[in-house]
């Protein structure tokens, strides 16, 4: 049986890597929703860790709504990246630069 | 704990409703584009009945315990359904009409989100609330397709928003973790036992950094503030009006509800937080505002210093406080809703984009012009008006506490803000018109610009009438 801090700990290292990631990253749009995505696994990690640690099953039916709302931003997401993909042919976020002031 | 869908029973006929008008968009595409703005009304008009009545019923929690139903909820929904239908009232064929049942149908889904949030008891509620108002959100700014300005706001909103989100999340299952249970008042029990005891585990106290970063992100607060001037210059204005103003409600009803009814053992760190977060907005909201152009660009850094004042009533720690709180996002509510209505209705002929478009705006229409002058009054905080009773009320709260020192720069800040309000007043009331063609409105539209000005000097008047509410949401 594996400890519950080894649990935690991974799902701290998934969240730092995916935040420094969006800090860092910035090139391509689709990586900063891949990190997002990371993020909200993280997060999914703690909630079914903590749920069998304790024995409570309101974590894991959590995790299946948090599934469900990453799969509806992932796709509105998308949609988005689609729409200024068709207006600029790139999806470089360097390249978002006409809001300034 | 009471099995009844009654506290829901106006959230659902909306959800009925939305659902209706997507299938008679898609079905009669064309011919119906009537029906659906008459279809929009009845059904807000049913909801805040249907909120009126259940009112009535013993408060408490619901469904399961998931739902919450006091006065300050059901004050809240009322509000936010009244001032929701006033968007649509004046977004009536403003809204291109080929994407009018979209807009009509996200803002709808929305609004639902918006009405969940207010009346959530568990962190389940509260998420999904949360996800169900932004993710419309984000499509509605994004709605202008051929507009290149709206998917550049659209995709930075949808990243900070998200980002947002997750990190709440995470914040969230901390406090799972700690306390075995999402629902609120297990939490807070629980929280209050372990510092009873003493230990030493600050895993509490980054759940709640986390969920306030949350929050500072979606009420647009200073090191989170970015996204705002972009995506209030980037959206077409009939989805600016909406973001702009009702999703503050809902994001208010979670903070209050969070820091008072969650978190009330953590209450140094919290209202630290607010204090430093209130007053960096205010001065870089204000600051940043005098150098705008752009009038949409100006209001979203307005709007960061305003959200700023209603942090601070917040940050007094007490009933005076979060009643004042309130009392100032009502009212600003009322003032930027009817300073983007105007906006839209002069939109068709002036193409409204920089303070410069307003030019002589008094001699081609003198009543739009007269309440747009009493709405910018009021923003600035000037004496007859209500926009000086809610600063006066917050940093009153403030002072009884014991901040002066913060009350000081608050004030000072107030009064560079005066300065970009003047600007626009004097665009519109001393420079020569570039055409003298009168504007045409509907004029229903244009009494209701009137009465949403007028209703500004009689809550400055009358403050007692709006501020009573105020008191009894918070009073228990």
């Amino acid at each position: 049986m594996i400890p519950l801090e080894y649990y935690i700990y991974l799902s701290s290292v998934m969240f730092a890597i995916s935040l420094t990631g969006i800090i860092l990253h910035r090139r391509n749009v689709i990586f900063l929703l891949m990190c997002i995505e990371l993020m909200l696994l993280a997060a999914n990690t703690n909630f079914i860790a903590f749920s069998e640690s304790i024995s409570e099953i309101s974590g894991e039916i959590f995790v299946f709504f948090v599934l469900t709302v990453a799969a509806a931003e992932a796709a509105i997401g998308l949609t988005i990246i689609v729409l200024i993909y068709r207006q600029k042919n790139n999806i470089d976020i360097q390249e978002l630069t006409e809001l300034k002031g | 704990m009471i099995l009844g869908i009654m506290p829901a029973i106006s959230e659902g006929f909306l959800l009925l409703m939305s659902t209706c008008i997507l299938l008679l968009g898609t079905v009669f595409y064309q011919k119906q584009a009537k029906i659906i703005p008459w279809l929009v009304n009845f059904s807000m008009f049913v909801g805040i009945i249907l909120i009126l009545y259940s009112a009535e019923l013993p408060t408490g929690l619901y469904l399961h315990g998931e739902y919450a139903h006091n006065f300050l909820t059901v004050l809240l929904k009322l509000v936010l359904l009244i001032f929701a239908w006033i968007i649509f009232i004046y977004t009536n064929k403003e809204v291109e009409s080929s994407t009018c049942v979209e807009f009509y149908v996200l803002a709808l889904l929305s609004i639902i989100g918006m009405m969940v949030m207010i009346s959530s008891a568990t962190f389940l509620t509260l998420f999904l609330g949360i996800e169900l108002m932004s993710l419309p959100i984000y499509t509605l700014v994004a709605l202008d397709k051929k507009y290149q300005q709206s998917s550049e706001a659209a995709i930075k909103y949808f990243l900070m928003g998200a980002v947002a989100s997750a990190i709440m999340l995470y914040g969230i299952s901390i406090l799972y973790g700690i306390s075995g249970s999402i629902d609120y008042l297990t939490v807070q029990q629980t929280l209050k036992n372990l510092l009873w005891v003493g230990s030493g585990n600050y895993a509490y106290t980054f759940a709640l950094l986390f969920i306030l970063t949350a929050i500072g992100f979606k009420l647009a607060l200073v090191p989170y503030h970015t996204w705002a001037p972009d995506v209030y210059q980037g959206s077409p204005l009939s989805t600016t009006i909406f973001l702009a103003s009702v999703p503050k409600l809902a994001i208010f009803a979670i903070t209050a509800k969070l820091l008072i009814e969650v978190f009330p053992v953590l209450v140094e760190v919290w209202q630290v937080w607010l204090l430093v977060i209130g007053i960096f907005s205010i001065i870089i909201g204000n600051l940043s505002a005098l150098v705008q152009t752009n009038i949409k660009r100006l209001l979203g850094y307005s709007a960061v210093a305003h959200m700023g004042y209603m942090v601070l009533g917040l940050a007094a720690t007490t009933t005076e406080g979060y009643s004042a709180g309130l009392f100032y996002l009502i009212t600003y509510l009322i003032m930027i809703i009817g300073i983007f209505a105007t906006l839209i209705l002069l939109d068709k002929q002036l193409s409204i984009e920089h303070i410069q478009d307003l030019q002589g705006l008094n001699s081609r229409d003198p009543l739009l012009a007269g309440s747009m002058l009493l709405i910018l009054l009021s923003m600035a905080g000037l004496p007859p008006l209500v926009g000086f009773l809610a600063k006066l009320f917050v940093l009153k709260a403030l002072l009884t506490v014991g901040y002066i020192k913060l009350v000081i720069v608050a004030l000072l800040m107030a009064v560079v803000g005066v300065c970009y309000y003047i600007r626009i007043i004097k665009v519109m009331y001393f420079e020569e018109p570039l055409h003298t063609d009168l504007i045409t409105v509907k004029p229903y539209k244009r009494i209701l610009v009137a009465i949403n000005a007028i209703v500004l000097l009689l809550l400055g008047l009358q403050p007692v009438l709006l501020m009573r509410y105020c008191e009894m949401a918070f009073l228990i």
